[in-house]
C-alpha cells in the first residue's frame, strides 16, 4: 500500500493536536463537501452535513489504524453519512426543497451583452430543473446515480457500499436514468 | 432484438461495458430502428446534462469559517480520558456488561417467579384481567377502602352471592384468588346493602351500577 502522505498529521491529531486535524480538514473539505452537495443540492445543508462528517471522523480518529489512507477512510464515513441523509429524507421528497438559484447580479451589469445574460439565465433555469429532477428519484436511485455518475464509483463498489447485488445496482441505475430522461425531456431536444 | 431489451442495454453501451455479442446485436437493432436511435441519443444527453450540474459552494464568508465552526464543535466534545486498554477493548467490555445485565435480569425474573406466589399463581394474571376488563375505572385501593368500611359497618355479615360464579365462569378460571375474591367480597357487601336497603351511599350505588353493567356486557359476549 502506498504510504499515506497525511500520516504525520494523523498521528498529531490522534495525540490531541486539533490544529493538525484542522489541516486535514482544510485539505479535504472541498472534496467531502462536493459529495455532500450531490446528496443535498443545497449549499448550507451540504456544509452542515460536511461538518457532521468531519466531527464524526474526529471522534473516531482513535480507531483509525493506517490500514488505508486518511482520505479513503473519511470518504467511507462521508459516503455512509450521505446515504443515511438521503434515507432519512425518504418519503418527504419535495422539489420545492431544491434551492432556486437566483441569477447573480452580475448578469444585469453592463459588461454582459443582452444575449449573454439571456443565455446565462437559461443555464441557471436548466440547472434548477436538473436538480429538481434528481430530487424526484427514489433515495436508492439517487444514491446509486450519485455514486456512479458524480463520484465515479464502479458498480461493484456501489454494490458493496449499499449492500446490494451488482444486478440490483444496475437496475436502480437504469430506472434512475430512465426517470431523469422522462423528466428532462423538454431540455433534450435543445 | 426488440426495442425493450435493446433499451436496457443502452447504458452499458454508452459506458462501453457491453459484451461483444450484445454490442453487435444492439448495433444491428439500432441500425434499423429510428425509435431506439432517438432513445439512445436521449440517454446520452440526459447523462450529459446531469453530469454538467455544477456544485454550488456556500458564500465565501461561510466557507472561510468552516474550520473555525468545526473547531468550536470539537472543543465542546468531552475529552476522552479513558485509558488505552478501555478504548481498545470497548466493544468487548460492552459485550461482557450486556451479558452480565442480561443474566442478572433473568435471575431477577426467576427469583420473582419463585418467591412471589401471586406471580407464580396462574390466577394472578386472571385477577389483572378482571380488573382491567371488568373493573376498569375503579382502582383497587379505592375498592379495598370501600370494602373495608362496609365490612366493618356490617360486622362481617356473610352472604353468598351467585353473581360471583358468573364472573368466574366468564373469566374462565375455576380457582380464582386475589382480585377475584376481592370482587366476590365486594358483591357480598353489595348484596347485603341491597338486602338491608342501605342505598344512601351514592358511591356504592355508582359502583354497583358500574359492576353490573360490566357483568351484563361480559355475560352477553
Amino acid at each position: 500500500m502506498k504510504a499515506d502522505p497525511d500520516r504525520f498529521l494523523i498521528q498529531c491529531a490522534q495525540n490531541g493536536d486539533i490544529d493538525a486535524f484542522g489541516e486535514l480538514v482544510q485539505k479535504y473539505q472541498k472534496r467531502i463537501y462536493e459529495l455532500a452537495y450531490r446528496f443535498t443540492h443545497h449549499p448550507e445543508d451540504a456544509a452542515d452535513l460536511c461538518q457532521e462528517i468531519f466531527l464524526k471522523a474526529f471522534n473516531a480518529l482513535g480507531k483509525f489504524e493506517n490500514k488505508s489512507t486518511f482520505y479513503t477512510w473519511i470518504y467511507q464515513i462521508a459516503k455512509n453519512r450521505c446515504i443515511d441523509y438521503s434515507r432519512r429524507r425518504s418519503g418527504r421528497y419535495d422539489v420545492s426543497f431544491v434551492e432556486e438559484i437566483a441569477p447573480d447580479d452580475s448578469l444585469f451589469q453592463s459588461h454582459y451583452s443582452e444575449d449573454q445574460a439571456s443565455r446565462r439565465l437559461e443555464q441557471v433555469e436548466l440547472e434548477t430543473e436538473i436538480r429538481k429532477a434528481i430530487e424526484q428519484l427514489s433515495p436508492r436511485q439517487k444514491q446509486v446515480f450519485v455514486l456512479r455518475h458524480y463520484e465515479g464509483l464502479a458498480l461493484r463498489e456501489i454494490a458493496e457500499t449499499l449492500g446490494l447485488r451488482v444486478g440490483s445496482v444496475k437496475a436502480h441505475l437504469f430506472n434512475a436514468t430512465r426517470k431523469l430522461r422522462m423528466l428532462l425531456t423538454p431540455y433534450l431536444d435543445e | 432484438m426488440k426495442c425493450k431489451p435493446a433499451e436496457k442495454l443502452m447504458l452499458d453501451y454508452i459506458e462501453g461495458t457491453l459484451q461483444p455479442k450484445q454490442h453487435d446485436l444492439l448495433e444491428i437493432h439500432l441500425g434499423t430502428c429510428p425509435h431506439c436511435q432517438k432513445v439512445l441519443v436521449d440517454y446520452e444527453k440526459t447523462l450529459q446534462l446531469a453530469g454538467s450540474l455544477p456544485v454550488k459552494f456556500p458564500s465565501p464568508d461561510a466557507w472561510g469559517d468552516f474550520w473555525q465552526k468545526l473547531k468550536s464543535k470539537i472543543s465542546q466534545v468531552v475529552p476522552d480520558d479513558e485509558p488505552v486498554w478501555v478504548v481498545a477493548h470497548k466493544w468487548k467490555i460492552a459485550g461482557v456488561g450486556f451479558v452480565l445485565v442480561a443474566l442478572l435480569g433473568l435471575a431477577g425474573l426467576w427469583s420473582y417467579g419463585v418467591f412471589n406466589n401471586s406471580a407464580a399463581d396462574p390466577s394472578a394474571s386472571l385477577d389483572k384481567h378482571i380488573f382491567q376488563n371488568f373493573m376498569g375505572g375503579i382502582s383497587t385501593v379505592h375498592l379495598q377502602e370501600v370494602l373495608s368500611q362496609e365490612l366493618q359497618r356490617l360486622d362481617g355479615a356473610s352472604l353468598v352471592w351467585s353473581g360471583e360464579n358468573l364472573l368466574m365462569e366468564e373469566a374462565g378460571s375455576p380457582q380464582p384468588s386475589g382480585a377475584n375474591s376481592l370482587v366476590g367480597q365486594l358483591f357480598e357487601v353489595i348484596d347485603t346493602e341491597v338486602a338491608l336497603e342501605h342505598f344512601e351511599d351514592d358511591e356504592l350505588t355508582i359502583l354497583v351500577a358500574s359492576i353490573e353493567n360490566k357483568l351484563i356486557l361480559a355475560s352477553s359476549r
